[in-house]
C-alpha cells in the first residue's frame, strides 16, 4: 500500500495540453527537523530526525504515545517553537516565526478565548488579524458572523465564552482560527477535553468545514480511532520522538458517519494496524 | 411529627440568616446600644466618649448647617486629583515594566527603594518642597496610590498565560496590538485590585495631610475638633470619613463588577464549587 496519500489538487499551470496534470502542492514541509529543551543543565531531545510534507487541501492526523513530541511538533510547524535543527516551509517559505496563513487551535480553549469579549467579539478577533482583513468594521462583523453559523454558533453570538458549555468554547476557537481564512489549520488534541457526545458533533463539524472551506487541516491526537474517523492520512510518531514510524493512508470512503463508517471492515483493520504501530511499538 | 418538621424548617431557616451578613449589623446594632446605654446610666463617664444620640444630634447639626459637607468636598477633590493622575501613569508603567524586559531592569531598583517609605514619613519633606497648599495633598496621595497601582498592574501583565500569549502570535498580531488587545484586557482585574487598594490608601494619605499641614478638609477639621475639645464634632467627622470611604469601596466593587464580568464570574463559579 502507498505510504503517501494526498489529495490531487489540479493546477492550472501544469497542463499537457489541454488535459490538466494533477500535482500535489506541499503546504508543509518538515525537512530533518529536531527540537531540543534545556531542563535543569540537561539537554532533553523532543524531536529528531523529522521529515513530513503535508499536500495542500489533505486532512492529517498525527499520532502518538503522550511524551513522543507530537505537540512540539504542532508548535514547531506553526511557528511558536524554533527547531533546534533543520526547517519548516510553509507555501515553500522557510519560516522564522508564525506564518501569516497558518491558525492553530489549542487544547486549552478556555485559556486561548478573550473572556472580556463576548462569543462575536472573539470571533471578530479572528477576522481583525487575518492576512487580507476586511476593509469596513460591517464587513468584519459579516465575517465573523459567517464563521460562527459555519461552526453552528450563531444563536450565542452575544454570550460570553464563560457562558458556554466546554464544546461550545472550542467551537468559538474554532470559529475565530476560521474568521481569519487561513490556508492550514492545526489542532492541538482540541477534542481532548470535552465530553464524548460533544466530541463526535465537534469531529464531523470540523470535517464539514475541511470541506466546505478547502483548508488544509493537521490534527495531532492520541485517540487511534478520532485518527482514523477524521483523516485521510495518519502519521504516527516514534515513542521518543525519533523520526517517524509509520505514514498511513486512510481509504475510508467520504463522507464519513460515526455510526456506518466505524462499523466498516477496513476502519477495524486500520484500527488494529495502528494499535499495533502505536502500543505494541514499545 | 409536624413539630419535628416544623423544627427542621426554622432550623434551616436561622442557618440561612446566621450564613448572611444581617447578623454582623445585628452586632453593630447590639454594640451602639451597649454604648448608648452604658454612656445613658453613667456607668462610664469620661468627656472622651460622648453617647451616640449627642453625636447623632451633632451631626444634624453639621449636616444641616455646618460646614463639614463642604470640608469633605475639599478632601475630595484633591484627593481625586491625586488618584486620577496617579492610576493613570501608574499603570503606564507598570503595562510597560510588564511587557519590556529592559524598562522593568531600569526601574525596578529605584521602586524597590522608594516603594518601602512610608508615605506619612515622606509629608514632611515633601511640606519643604510644596508648601502647605493643595499641591502637597495632591502629590502625597499620588505618591500614596502610585506604588500599589504599578505593581498591580506589573504582576498581573506578567500574569497572561502563555496559551493567550502564543494565541496573539498565531494571528499574527504585533507587539503594540498584543498589549492594547490581550494583555491589558486580562491584567484589568489586577489592576482594579491595586486601584481598589489605592483608593482607601488616599483617603487616609489626604486626611493625614490635612492634619498636619493646611487649613481645610476634614483633616483640618478633626485636628481643630480634637484642639477646642468639640468632642461630639470629632466623632462626626470621622463617623462621616467611615461611611465615605464605606461608600467608595462599595461603588469601586459595583465598578469592578460593570467593567470585568467575566473574572466575578470565575469567583462567584468557585465559591460555588465549594
Amino acid at each position: 500500500m502507498s505510504a503517501f496519500h494526498p489529495k490531487l489538487i489540479p493546477s492550472p499551470e501544469r497542463t499537457l495540453g489541454a488535459i490538466p496534470v494533477p500535482v500535489m502542492r506541499v503546504i508543509a514541509k518538515a525537512d530533518n527537523v529536531a527540537k531540543r529543551f534545556r531542563a535543569r543543565d540537561q539537554e532533553v531531545t523532543a524531536l529528531r530526525n523529522i521529515d513530513l510534507s503535508i499536500a495542500a487541501g489533505s486532512f492529517v492526523a498525527i499520532l502518538g504515545r503522550s511524551g513522543c513530541g507530537k505537540s512540539t511538533l504542532l508548535r514547531v510547524l506553526a511557528g511558536l517553537l524554533e527547531p533546534s535543527a533543520g526547517t519548516v516551509s510553509i507555501d515553500g517559505n522557510p519560516i522564522a516565526g508564525p506564518p501569516e496563513s497558518v491558525r492553530y487551535v489549542f487544547q486549552d480553549y478556555g485559556g486561548s478565548l478573550f473572556p472580556w469579549r463576548n462569543v462575536i467579539g472573539n470571533v471578530r478577533f479572528g477576522a481583525n488579524n487575518s492576512p487580507q482583513p476586511p476593509a469596513s468594521r460591517a464587513e468584519v462583523r459579516k465575517v465573523a458572523l459567517e464563521a460562527l453559523d459555519l461552526v453552528g454558533l450563531a444563536h450565542v453570538a452575544d454570550r460570553y465564552p464563560w457562558e458556554l458549555s466546554g464544546g461550545m468554547q472550542q467551537r468559538v476557537a474554532i470559529a475565530r482560527a476560521i474568521a481569519s481564512k487561513p490556508s492550514l489549520l492545526l489542532m492541538d488534541e482540541p477534542f481532548g477535553a470535552v465530553d464524548a457526545l460533544s466530541r463526535s458533533s465537534l469531529q464531523d463539524a470540523i470535517l464539514k468545514l475541511w470541506r466546505g472551506l478547502n483548508l488544509t487541516v493537521l490534527l495531532v491526537t492520541h485517540d487511534i480511532e478520532e485518527a482514523i474517523y477524521l483523516a485521510e492520512r495518519v502519521i504516527v510518531i516514534d515513542p521518543v520522538g525519533n523520526g517517524i514510524q509509520a505514514d498511513i493512508a486512510v481509504d475510508l470512503p467520504w463522507p464519513r458517519s460515526q455510526i456506518e463508517t466505524r462499523e466498516l471492515p477496513e476502519y477495524h483493520r486500520l484500527r488494529r494496524k495502528l494499535t499495533s504501530a502505536v502500543v505494541g511499538a514499545v | 411529627m409536624a413539630a419535628s418538621e416544623e423544627y427542621q424548617a426554622g432550623r434551616r431557616r436561622f442557618l440561612q440568616f446566621a450564613e448572611t451578613r444581617w447578623i454582623g449589623w445585628g452586632l453593630v446594632v447590639i454594640l451602639v446600644g451597649l454604648w448608648e446605654f452604658a454612656t445613658a446610666a453613667n456607668w462610664i463617664s469620661i468627656p472622651a466618649l460622648p453617647r451616640p444620640t449627642a453625636i447623632a444630634e451633632r451631626a444634624w447639626l453639621e449636616l444641616t448647617r455646618g460646614t463639614l459637607l463642604k470640608e469633605s468636598a475639599t478632601t475630595l477633590r484633591l484627593m481625586f486629583i491625586g488618584y486620577g493622575t496617579s492610576a493613570v501613569i501608574a499603570i503606564a508603567i507598570g503595562v510597560l515594566i510588564g511587557r519590556l524586559r529592559v524598562a522593568w531592569a531600569l526601574l525596578e531598583p529605584l521602586t524597590e527603594l522608594i516603594r518601602p517609605i512610608p508615605i506619612s514619613a515622606a509629608v514632611p519633606i515633601l511640606i519643604l518642597f510644596l508648601g502647605i497648599d493643595d499641591g502637597l495633598k495632591i502629590t502625597a496621595v499620588f505618591w500614596g496610590s502610585f506604588f500599589p497601582i504599578m505593581m498591580n498592574t506589573y504582576a498581573g501583565i506578567r500574569a497572561v498565560p502563555p496559551t493567550l500569549k502564543d494565541t496573539g502570535r498565531t494571528f499574527g498580531v504585533s507587539t503594540l496590538k498584543a498589549t492594547l488587545l490581550i494583555a491589558l484586557p486580562y491584567a484589568l482585574p489586577s489592576i482594579l485590585v491595586g486601584m481598589r487598594i489605592a483608593l482607601s490608601l488616599s483617603l487616609i494619605v489626604s486626611v493625614f495631610s490635612e492634619m498636619i499641614a493646611g487649613n481645610s478638609g476634614i483633616g483640618y477639621v478633626i485636628v481643630q475638633s480634637q484642639q477646642t475639645l468639640s468632642v461630639d464634632r470629632l466623632y462626626v467627622a470621622i463617623i462621616l470619613l467611615a461611611s465615605i470611604g464605606y461608600l467608595l469601596n462599595t461603588l469601586f466593587l459595583r465598578l469592578e463588577a460593570t467593567v470585568t464580568p467575566w473574572h466575578v464570574a470565575n469567583i462567584q463559579a468557585a465559591d460555588n464549587g465549594k
